[in-house]
């Protein structure tokens, strides 16, 4: 490719994201009232149901004494009606019902929390951190999900101070440690290391899980591409975390070979840059 | 011992979804879309507890609550806002007012130990003065 058509390639990725992340925005916005009501009248709809169904059962248990005394063509209307609606499988089907709705809304809820981040009104301060500190803080976060999953080892080495958004890389690290004991199986080694390298310093975290198949891993950093089940996996982390890097000036990448492991690397430049520069649009 | 709730947001979806959940604690709820309906109520009676959006139909909710605060500094003033992000900005805005933060959408426990432990504060507020 010439370096035109490169540049030409790179302004229209950007656009791209820009665009995405305002459509994020208005998104998530927009969704954020009804998402409100519909959840909690959800919850209070499913008491309702709790206590229309102590009446009914009530109502029932009245109507079996009564079958006893009543004459037939006062109760067989009622019996049909019963019959008629499908009275048992509603009685039946109702908890089932409100619980999966309940677990829909619940994904829609971290749905709309993922695009809120990825149109990152919470910018945070614009500051030098030690990177280092701000890791073991996010492992400590992560800690007991780690543990499910085998061992940590931290190589954490001397590194300059990094001017970041701290809340933002911490967001990054801990979606990619994650996203690492997703990876793993049964029980195996997560890796966070950091380095100095060229102008700046690398971060990676590794794990000894399934890998990623080629033809996935160039798809990895693609807005809603997910290979997690529909309930466990937005398909943002990877895009909000590409885009968090490339906004700091920074790149991410990633090695994988199925059955062996995967790294992801971050490089993130050291040389001072300006507020503006390190500012997020969109 | 005063239980009122002053509901106010934009959206009356909202506002009915949160009397439904307040009236099942059985805590008596007045809701209102609008900032200037919501100063004129309380204007005639008082309000243990002001749950406003920072949207409401014409104001936006700092600016109701400042009003509140002039009205009845009593009244404990939650703010329900959809990004934890924009409440330092908010609280910048607003020196010398003090609130409470909701997030949107809320959890309907957490909305109502809130609400609970407003109405105490403001007893507790109330008893101070005398």
């Amino acid at each position: 490719m010439t370096e035109e058509l490169e540049q030409e390639a790179q302004r229209l990725q950007q656009d791209k994201l820009v665009s995405l992340g305002r459509l994020a925005a208005s998104v998530s916005h927009e969704i954020n009232n009804p998402l409100a009501f519909v959840s909690s009248n959800l919850e209070v709809m499913g008491q309702y149901i709790e206590r229309f169904l102590i009446l009914l059962n009530a109502y029932r248990g009245f109507r079996k004494e009564m079958s006893d005394y009543a004459s037939p063509e006062v109760i067989m209307p009622v019996k049909k009606i019963e019959r008629d609606v499908d009275a048992d499988f509603l009685l039946k089907d109702i908890d089932e019902l409100v619980g999966e709705t309940c677990d829909g809304v619940r994904r829609i809820r971290d749905i709309v929390d993922s695009l809120k981040r990825f149109a990152r009104v919470d910018r945070g301060e614009w500051e030098p951190v030690d990177l280092n500190g701000e890791i073991e803080a996010t492992l400590r976060i992560a800690a007991a999900q780690i543990k499910r999953k085998g061992r940590l080892k931290t190589e954490l080495r001397d590194i300059p101070h990094v001017r970041c958004y701290p809340g933002q890389l911490s967001q990054v690290i801990l979606n990619l440690v994650i996203n690492a004991t997703q990876a793993i199986e049964d029980r195996g080694e997560i890796r966070v290391e950091t380095k100095c390298e060229g102008d700046g310093i690398t971060v990676s975290v590794s794990d000894d899980g399934t890998g990623i198949p080629p033809d996935i891993q160039a798809r990895l950093f693609e807005p809603f591409f997910t290979t997690k089940p529909a309930d466990q996996g937005t398909g943002l982390g990877l895009a909000i975390s590409k885009d968090i890097i490339e906004k700091h000036g920074g790149s991410i990448s990633v090695e994988s070979e199925p059955g062996q492991g995967s790294t992801f690397t971050i490089w993130l430049p050291v040389e001072e840059r300006s507020q503006e520069e390190g500012a997020v649009t969109g | 011992m005063n239980k009122e709730v002053l509901v106010i947001d934009k959206d009356p979806n909202v506002c009915s979804a949160l009397m439904r959940l307040l009236r099942s604690e059985r805590l008596p709820v007045t809701a209102t879309t609008s900032g200037t309906e919501a100063v004129k109520l309380m204007g005639q009676r008082q309000y243990a507890v002001l749950l406003c959006d920072q949207q409401t139909a014409d104001q936006t909710g700092l600016e109701v609550m400042a009003e509140a605060q002039n009205l009845s500094p009593q009244t404990i003033k939650v703010l329900m806002v959809s990004q934890m992000a924009e409440v330092p900005g908010l609280i910048r805005k607003s020196p010398g007012l003090k609130f409470q933060v909701m997030m949107k959408p809320w959890s309907n426990m957490g909305l109502i130990e809130t609400v609970n432990h407003a109405i105490k504060r403001h007893h507790m507020l109330l008893e101070a003065e005398h």
